[in-house]
């Protein structure tokens, strides 16, 4: 059976059509995030973001932007630990206190 | 036979699709809810609650081994504490390793700190500087910190969190409300709120278990980041760990986000609040007590601490952080704020470190030192009094001290001999026997670049 150039056409511009579509969907573009353009996606609301939001672009602009105040969150994690045995013991020796662990 | 209508048809299939995934979740809840009271204790029981006694102040002595995978940096301090129930400080008596500029924001030793109800003040006795702060009355807020600064005096918002969640006696009977009815409370699921307290977020706990051996609790702020779960374990009414998770924080995307619409901004780009906390992996902290005899009282108190991750487990050989406490002491009085740090100004060897400490500074990292006699020959006679004393020291941050300014004095003068016969191995061999060999390797290799660097060539005497 011969197909027509016709048919030949429809079925390549149904495929780009349909990569684009699916492009779209799974590739974040600038000022896109997880494939929803900002101008439909509602404004967001920092207190209410998700703790994990990060995803593929987030992976990589993480480490550009984030990298130097992360050095300094581990910092100050080390840092706070210092003060969590005096809180612990304080707790111990507290009479009316219940003994707990400080989030340091 | 007439078609049925389609409303007809409709509520006809409604019931018996919703019937049974209605019927289901219901039944779920009932069973939970018979689950959880039959799990739960009767109301007379007693919450085992792990309390305070009081016993006045204690002081103690304490060795933190931490690791900073990202800076690459692992440090070992040794300090005292000074705790009462309305105060904490603590001196940094020593850290290792001491060769090169350590992982803390400032030099550490010769640091204290001291924390009230009201103010934070932190000493620096050998620099002789001192920060003094209130406590903060706001959230921490924004981190605006980079590059691995955190000034020492931010951790006064971390005093004032800490103070914040803590439990008291009297929330004991909306915890025990809050056990009995399985931790469901009347906050939908989410436990009973906590009274309001100054200082405290709005505070939800749900507690899961009450046990005579066991108790568990969920910890809940307002803040998405602030959750933690708790598990006491107990024995004979004793108080013997305390194990607890804080699950895994990142930041948010790079620490900015997009915004549709940001009219401070045109480009459409704020600065996204960065959380404080950055927990990759989340964290497990497990605390393990011992009965303690301080005066006539026989109290519960920490002896060990150990920090991990998933992956680095607390109980494992590599956790991130670790604290042993030992020592426990009474003490008559708790030092006052102006009188923090002062075990370091009565040190009898106070003003010689301060003299070895200048000269040291004044000619670091020069290849060849071309050292003014007068100073050479204070530096020789220092070298061989702390090298005789740290022989004969039995505590190990002194005798660490001691090695450290006989070692550095002699490199600077070129007694590389005396360096490598004695004090260096004997310093190094003190660290291994401490149960720090992973220091012990990086001091090694830290002191061999400083000889490169540093110090006058062996046969290169005073003329």
């Amino acid at each position: 059976m011969r197909l027509g150039w016709q048919t030949v056409l429809g079925v390549l511009a149904l495929f780009v059509i349909a990569n684009g579509v699916v492009t779209m969907l799974t590739e974040p573009g600038p000022g896109q995030w997880f494939g929803v353009s900002p101008a439909v996606e509602p404004p967001i609301d920092p207190r209410a973001l998700p703790i994990n939001r990060i995803g593929l672009a987030g992976e990589i602009e993480a480490d550009t932007f984030t990298g130097p105040s992360l050095l300094s969150l581990e910092m100050r994690e080390n840092v706070d630990f210092l003060l969590t045995p005096a809180l612990i013991v304080q707790g111990a020796i507290t009479e009316g206190d219940i003994v707990t662990y400080p989030e340091e | 036979m007439s078609p049925i209508p389609k409303s007809d048809r409709k509520r006809s299939i409604q019931p018996i699709r919703r019937l049974p995934s209605a019927g289901a979740a219901w039944l779920a809840v009932v069973a939970g809810l018979v689950a959880v009271a039959g799990d739960a204790p009767p109301p007379s029981a007693p919450a085992p609650w792990p309390v305070g006694k009081a016993v006045g102040a204690v002081a103690f002595d304490c060795v933190i081994e931490e690791d900073a995978p990202l800076a690459g940096a692992k440090t070992v301090m040794f300090l005292e504490y000074a705790v009462s129930p309305r105060a904490i400080a603590y001196s940094i008596v020593w850290a290792e390793p001491c060769w090169r500029a350590i992982h803390f924001p400032c030099p550490p030793i010769g640091t204290s700190l001291y924390a009230d109800e009201s103010s934070f003040v932190v000493r620096h006795a050998l620099n002789d500087v001192e920060w003094r702060q209130s406590l903060p009355a706001e959230p921490r807020g924004r981190f605006m910190h980079t590059c691995g600064n955190y000034p020492l005096v931010d951790s006064r918002i971390a005093y004032q969190e800490a103070r914040g969640r803590r439990l008291a006696v009297s929330d004991m009977p909306e915890l025990e409300a809050n056990a009995r009815s399985g931790g469901l409370g009347d906050g939908g699921g989410f436990g009973s709120p906590l009274p309001d307290r100054p200082g405290r977020p709005p505070t939800r706990i749900s507690v899961s278990d009450v046990e005579p051996e066991r108790i568990g609790f969920f910890f809940f702020t307002f803040r998405p980041d602030d959750r933690r779960q708790f598990e006491y374990t107990l024995e004979a009414g004793r108080l013997k760990s305390i194990l607890t998770e804080c699950f895994e924080v990142k930041v948010p995307v790079g620490g900015f986000e997009i915004e549709a619409k940001t009219p401070e901004f045109p480009d459409g780009v704020v600065i996204e609040q960065l959380p404080a906390r950055y927990h990759a992996d989340g964290r497990i902290a497990l605390v393990e007590f011992s009965p303690r005899s301080i005066g006539e009282v026989e109290v519960d108190l920490p002896e060990r601490i150990r920090v991990g991750t998933q992956k680095r487990q607390v109980v494992g050989p590599d956790p991130l952080r670790r604290a042993t406490m030992s020592n426990y002491r009474s003490l008559p009085e708790m030092p006052s704020a102006d009188t923090i740090g002062s075990r370091f100004t009565t040190d009898p060897l106070f003003e010689s470190e301060q003299t070895f400490r200048k000269l040291t500074a004044q000619h670091w990292n020069r290849p060849v030192v071309d050292v003014d006699p007068a100073d050479a020959a204070w530096l020789s006679t220092f070298a061989d009094d702390c090298l005789g004393m740290a022989r004969e020291e039995p505590r190990l941050p002194a005798k660490l001290k001691l090695f450290y300014m006989s070692i550095a004095s002699d490199l600077m003068l070129g007694n590389n001999s005396r360096v490598d016969s004695e004090s260096l191995p004997s310093y190094l061999q003190a660290l291994r026997d401490g149960g720090f060999g992973g220091i012990a390797e990086i001091a090694s290799s830290q002191v061999a670049d400083i000889r490169a660097n540093w110090g006058r060539p062996e046969g290169d005497s005073e003329e």
